[in-house]
């Protein structure tokens, strides 16, 4: 069983959860039936909330899926969603506060870029995935050797961490954007 | 002690919560009081509790003048904080900082400041880009953006010329 989680609220400017649908279809179409996705927020558009389940049932991936309805702060999730893997939206190699939380908790993060016109600019870490083939293929050897690439996200979730912390530099920049006559 | 102003909509679990939420605890940890200001919405939220806790005053009131007699308290209150924004902003706090191009409607005009900073917090991909070029015109003002696909955006939508106030680009942060 594969878990993943993808922390966001389900509305119009986030709405990239068919992706997600289509990986899980092509997941299966490869024989790997047993990855569930919990979307974990709260439904702030009906209309997205209905296509998520409408295309969902299209693909035939509706047992697959799952919501909490309402948005829940990370470290109150439950272990057995701590263990699984958190899909996050980026912009590019851009990550916002969900991803950075996300790794900041500890929790397996894998980025999964929206903007397909940033498709080539890329990195070459495991975690980010450019495209939905990416995806797929990082989730299929997820299926196949889940400790080693286990290792290798946490590592890399790991190294990232050292980038949102201030250093002296910044802490000044940001002093004096609060205190511009300082 | 020195103040600052952090404006927005909602204290929710959300990203630009996230940001005001940092900010807010960069500036206290800086011996900088900081005041945020939630406009146009009473509901209690997420982050209200939290900083509570941490002693980060949270003012909930609107700055656009409806009248709102069924409720005299929040209507002087308003009032109260529309004449210090438009008047005194500027001897009160040292910056204001609005989080989200969409709240800078619920700021522009009724926070009267010679340093206000906009947060840009969303991408193109998002949704295109609505604002009026006038939100852009105050050279005393400063747009800060979050990552560089947001300054290309920005270009590529309006023109450089378009931008009258200074531009910076500041990173997505922690402080622990």
């Amino acid at each position: 069983m594969i878990n993943l989680n993808v922390v966001s609220r389900i509305s119009d400017d986030k709405n990239y959860f068919p992706d997600l649908l289509e990986t899980l279809y092509l997941l299966k179409n490869n024989g790997i039936t047993d990855v569930h996705i919990l979307f974990i927020g709260t439904v702030y558009s009906p209309k997205v909330y209905q296509n998520i389940l409408d295309t969902a049932s299209r693909l035939n991936v509706s047992s697959n899926i799952a919501f909490t309805e309402r948005s829940i702060p990370m470290n109150e999730l439950n272990d057995e969603i701590k263990s699984g893997y958190f899909i996050n939206f980026t912009i590019g190699e851009f990550t916002g506060y969900s991803g950075l939380e996300s790794i900041k908790n500890g929790f397996k993060t894998i980025f999964y870029n929206i903007d397909k016109s940033l498709k080539n600019d890329h990195n070459d870490l495991i975690t980010y995935c450019h495209t939905l083939d990416e995806l797929t293929a990082l989730i299929i050897n997820i299926s196949r050797e889940q400790a080693l690439i286990n290792k290798e996200i946490t590592a890399c979730n790991h190294d990232m961490l050292n980038r949102f912390v201030l250093n002296s530099t910044k802490k000044q920049q940001l002093l004096s954007m609060m205190l511009p006559k300082h | 002690m020195r103040k600052i102003l952090i404006v927005n909509g909602h204290l929710v679990i959300g990203g630009a919560e996230k940001l005001v939420y940092e900010l807010a605890v960069f500036a206290q940890k800086n011996n900088i009081a900081p005041t945020v200001l939630i406009i146009d919405n009473y509901i209690r939220e997420y982050y209200d509790p939290i900083f509570k806790q941490k002693k980060i005053k949270v003012v909930r009131t609107r700055l656009s003048t409806i009248r709102n007699f069924r409720a005299p308290l929040k209507m002087l209150r308003s009032m109260y904080w529309s004449l210090r924004l438009k008047y005194f902003a500027n001897s009160v706090y040292d910056s204001v900082h609005v989080i989200g191009l969409h709240n800078i409607y619920r700021a522009k005009d009724f926070i009267n400041h010679s340093n206000r900073f906009y947060w840009h917090v969303t991408n193109a991909a998002q949704g295109a880009y609505n604002y009026p070029e006038s939100y852009f015109d105050n050279p005393n003002d400063t747009l800060v953006c979050i990552n560089q696909y947001q300054e290309n955006e920005l270009d590529s939508h309006y023109g450089n010329d378009v931008f009258k106030c200074k531009r910076v680009l500041f990173p997505l942060f922690l402080n622990d």
